[in-house]
């Protein structure tokens, strides 16, 4: 139910981003049946007695042993965790196959809005870059309150980019990221691969984890296209291409099964983690990804 | 062609194989556009895929348009080396051969029974809205069905009734019948299917016409089923009766033509059911032997006869029966001129002695002569007559000429003696053109004497039973010649030294004329003194009152009118109440109808179909009878070949589709249908679609599995 309820369809009918952001990670949250909070991004403070009921989770066993009783270890939040959202404005990413399907860059958007939102309540500092052939816009990580704000406000308004340069960005930004942190890539990677998995080390080299969105609409997948079609790019209007899909179709998701699992493949050797989505994918896969790298990080 | 449809209507349905074209480029139009995200996959495999499936959607749409003309083929009735039967527009007529020979024993019963059975067979696999006719040609030809018929309508009982009969296989018949057949046959073509042993006969020499008046009617396609082998078989083939009017008691030699199917093999002649002769054949088997019978002449009248043979696999030729006429006396007329003083005592032209030597006195006597000179004949002495003679005439008048010719046309003899050299010009212009020697030129030569008389073939008829001495003594004869006269054609019986004829003779329609280039006096030649004169002479008259149409019609074969005429003395115009025919094999008599033609009256009965003795009746009496006989040439073993037939008819004009001779029974109808390709060809359809779904759905399949 949850996942209905987060949905790309379900969550485009609410219009605001900040309501999507806030409605998609509290959503999340209680479909989790716990916090997210402790066990990560917080440092040990005290000692308090356990009350029955509590999780045991952090219960202090080894205090337990000493003293025979149980007292669970109470931590104290800390923000040193700067996550940076890279989000992919290119005119691939405006392509939507279905009305009803959100483009991949409104897919993008929502999801980013989300992950900065779920940041920010754990007072980690989030900072935004959009790009398509080059860095368009830029907000400086940051943990303040206004930053979801300031955050939220670029990702509204996200430009029709151009052509798509991942790999080149992706050096671009990883220079500009002064200190280590998550870099957390929201695009459909129509690149290169070479090119992107050089951009990702790049990442890595700098000390930086990595958490890669690689966001596609259903029919880029499966090309699912009745009739003759004609093709028209939409990052190089003019250039067309005519093919039947159902005869063409299988060659298409051969290719880019390939490409795909090329660049898995890579992704996993740089550590890096790839999380593959759909447009029409439930935005709670993307939020546990995350949770997930957290998790690994702390 | 070796391809045929049974319904090539339906091969307009081929115009349909342009609806996979035209639904191709139609739908080749409509080509929608839709934006994309980044186009490198597409292009690569666009770039990369591009001609196969190019090709693979032409092959495609190539598969459409064969399966669709594929069905349509196969809906059309295709069949493959079809001779003919069954195919659209075609109607079959078929004929089976009903004549004598057809009667044959063979190992799986009769031939005729083979056929009936192949003819039942092929109506049963012709398709069921073929039209059928079927004919039975023997004796007579004759159609089975009222009228055409679809083969599944035509009642199979109506061949359970078909038999052989004694008639010879008369294919300008058949023809002819076919002619009135095809008038009335539905479609467009017929198929000829002829059931026959192909039994060797004369062919009539208008076949062609009649072949053309067929292909006027219809295209007719000929097909052919030989049943039957040459197998060794004997029979009686034909009765030599002499060529003369024979005398009671004198004896003579009774020729009969044979085929033995046994060495040294026994042959019978009974006159009037007493068995008189015995003559066994020698020499090979299934030849043609002649063996002579010694007959000592029974009493005037009508005899019936027969040689017989032991059976064999054709009982119908083992016996052949015949009338032996035996006259009474046979009346000669002998007109002379009138004497000239210096003729002497022979008279005019010898004809004195003439007389003497036909009819020499006492009861024996063959000959009946009545002398009467020109100016005194009248048209009734001719009626009464059976022989003229005309010695060194006086011109005759126009009425009485006219009436001669008309006795001889219709069956009388008239021997012309000449040797007076002042009717030249008589003979020349007007007697022999009116006798049927139109354009002879009398060609007058110096007098020669002690001319040699010569036997042109010592083997004619009318010199047989003469011994060498007899022929010797002929040879003896010394003519003196003053004139000559030209063979023309004629049948030369005697002639004189350095060639030129002495005595000739022709037939005319149904009697028979003889010219003697010189008379019986004493300065024409020395023949009246000769020991030859008075058989020769006697021969020359039997010879020429044997072959009148009261004889002729003696002896007939199965399939020929029964012509029978009435005692003489009979008043031209009157007719018999209770008239009655009973044929050969019939159960009971037939009442026939007495028919005058012109001076001569017949009695015509129906047309036997079985060997035997026609009897005719007339309120109780017997008026005549008449001998029947199967025709010869449906004796021996002389199968004709079908390819040689074929050729004939091919050559009259006649289209023959094939032999079906070596088929298997069950093999009938595929050979005349031709091999039904239809369900192969649904078969191919179906793979073809099967292809065209296959290769089509390896597109769609794949888009479905990666959804």
């Amino acid at each position: 139910m949850t996942d209905a309820l987060l949905s790309p369809e379900t969550i485009g009918s609410l219009g605001r981003l900040d309501l999507i952001a806030r409605l998609v990670v509290e959503g999340f949250l209680m479909g989790l049946h716990r916090s997210p909070y402790h066990g990560f991004s917080a440092e040990f403070a005290e000692y308090r007695q356990y009350i029955p009921g509590e999780p045991i989770n952090h219960i202090d066993w080894r205090l337990y042993a000493k003293t025979d009783r149980h007292y669970l270890k109470v931590f104290t939040e800390e923000t040193n965790l700067r996550a940076t959202i890279l989000v992919d404005c290119s005119a691939s990413m405006s392509y939507r196959s279905d009305p009803k399907l959100p483009t991949k860059r409104t897919y993008a958007a929502w999801l980013a809005a989300a992950l900065s939102y779920l940041l920010l309540r754990q007072n980690d500092a989030v900072g935004l870059v959009t790009f398509d052939e080059a860095p368009l816009q830029r907000v400086p990580a940051r943990s303040i309150r206004r930053q979801l704000f300031q955050v939220l406000k670029v990702l509204d308004d996200l430009p029709d980019g151009h052509g798509t340069r991942v790999g080149a960005v992706l050096h671009q930004v990883a220079e500009r990221i002064p200190r280590r942190g998550l870099v957390i890539l929201l695009s459909d990677l129509m690149d290169d691969a070479e090119a992107i998995i050089d951009g990702l080390k790049h990442f890595r080299h700098r000390g930086h984890e990595v958490l890669a969105f690689q966001i596609l609409d259903p029919r880029e997948i499966d090309l699912d296209f009745r009739g003759e079609v004609e093709f028209e790019a939409l990052e190089e209007p003019g250039r067309r291409v005519r093919l039947e899909p159902a005869h063409l179709g299988e060659a298409y998701r051969r290719d880019f099964g390939s490409w795909r699992d090329r660049l898995r493949r890579d992704s996993r050797r740089q550590l890096v983690d790839l999380v593959e989505m759909t447009t029409s994918t439930p935005f709670a896969q993307g939020l546990a990804a995350y949770l997930q790298k957290r998790r690994r990080m702390s | 062609m070796p391809l045929s449809f049974a319904n090539p209507a339906l091969l307009f349905g081929a115009l349909a194989a342009a609806l996979p074209v035209i639904i191709h480029f139609l739908s080749r139009r409509k080509v929608r556009r839709e934006k994309f995200s980044d186009l490198r996959f597409l292009s690569e495999v666009q770039a990369r895929q591009t001609r196969r499936l190019t090709m693979r959607r032409w092959l495609l749409l190539l598969l459409r348009v064969l399966a669709i003309l594929l069905l349509v083929l196969a809906v059309a009735g295709p069949r493959w080396g079809g001779l003919g039967g069954g195919l659209a527009g075609h109607s079959v007529l078929m004929v089976i051969d009903t004549s004598a020979s057809m009667g044959t024993h063979e190992q799986q019963g009769t031939r005729l029974a083979r056929a009936v059975e192949d003819c039942r067979g092929m109506i049963a696999m012709l398709p069921g809205r073929t039209s059928v006719q079927i004919l039975t040609a023997g004796a007579q030809v004759t159609p089975l069905l009222g009228d055409w018929l679809p083969a599944g309508a035509v009642p199979l009982d109506v061949l359970r009734g078909v038999s052989a009969d004694g008639g010879g296989f008369d294919f300008e018949a058949v023809l002819e019948e076919a002619v009135r057949q095809v008038r009335s046959a539905p479609g467009t073509a017929v198929d000829l299917v002829l059931f026959s042993d192909l039994q060797k006969v004369r062919r009539k020499p208008d076949l062609q016409t009649v072949a053309a008046r067929l292909q006027a009617e219809l295209p007719v396609r000929l097909l052919v089923r030989r049943i039957g082998h040459a197998v060794p078989q004997g029979g009686v083939l034909k009765v030599e009766l002499p060529a003369r009017a024979l005398r009671p008691g004198e004896n003579i030699a009774l020729r009969a033509r044979v085929i033995p199917d046994a060495p040294d093999q026994p042959f019978t002649l009974e006159i009037d059911g007493v068995e008189v002769g015995e003559a066994v054949s020698a020499g090979p088997v299934s030849g043609i032997h002649a063996l002579d019978f010694s007959l000592t002449v029974p009493g005037p009248g009508l005899h019936r006869g027969l040689v017989r043979k032991p059976r064999d696999r054709l009982p119908a030729d083992d016996v052949r029966y015949f009338i032996l006429r035996v006259p009474e006396k046979l009346k000669v007329v002998l007109v002379h001129g009138a004497d000239h003083p210096g003729d002497g005592p022979a008279g005019r032209g010898g004809w004195r002695f003439l007389q003497q030597a036909l009819d020499p006195g006492g009861r024996g006597a063959p000959f009946e002569v009545q002398p009467v000179t020109c100016d005194k004949l009248v048209t009734g002495d001719l009626d009464r007559a059976g022989v003229l003679v005309l010695v060194d005439p006086d011109p005759l008048g126009r009425t009485a000429l006219a009436g001669l010719t008309a006795w001889v046309r219709g069956g009388g003899g008239v021997l012309v003696m000449a040797g007076d050299p002042t009717l030249a010009d008589y003979l020349q212009q007007t007697l022999l053109p009116a006798l049927g020697f139109p354009g002879q030129k009398v060609r007058f030569r110096s007098r020669d004497t002690g001319l040699a008389m010569r036997l042109v073939s010592r083997r004619d008829p009318l010199l047989a039973g003469f011994g060498k001495e007899a022929l010797g003594t002929l040879e003896d004869v010394h003519w003196q010649r003053w004139y000559a006269l030209q063979e023309q054609g004629s049948r030369v019986l005697l002639s004189l030294s350095g060639g030129d004829p002495l005595v000739f003779s022709r037939v005319l329609e149904a009697g028979r004329v003889m010219i003697m280039a010189g008379d019986l006096r004493p300065e024409a030649g020395d023949l009246a003194v000769s020991a030859m004169a008075l058989p020769l002479l006697q021969r020359m008259v039997s010879w020429l009152g044997a072959q009148t149409a009261r004889s002729a019609g003696d002896n007939i074969t199965v399939g020929q009118p029964v012509v029978l005429t009435p005692p003489a003395g009979w008043v031209p115009g009157s007719d018999l109440s209770g008239l009655m025919v009973m044929l050969p094999g019939g159960a009971k008599p037939q009442p026939t109808v007495l028919e005058w033609n012109g001076t001569r009256p017949t009695l015509r009965g129906g047309i036997p179909t079985r060997p035997g003795f026609a009897v005719f009746t007339a309120d109780g009496d017997t008026l005549g009878q008449v001998a029947v006989a199967i025709p010869g040439s449906e004796s021996g073993v002389a199968l004709e070949d079908p390819a040689a037939w074929q050729s004939r008819l091919g050559v009259a004009g006649l289209t023959v589709a094939g032999d079906l001779s070596d088929a298997a029974p069950a093999q009938l109808g595929s050979l005349l249908r031709g091999r039904d390709l239809a369900p192969w060809l649904f078969l191919l359809a179906a793979a073809v679609l099967m292809l065209e779904l296959y290769l089509g759905r390896g597109a769609t399949s794949s888009v479905a599995g990666s959804g």
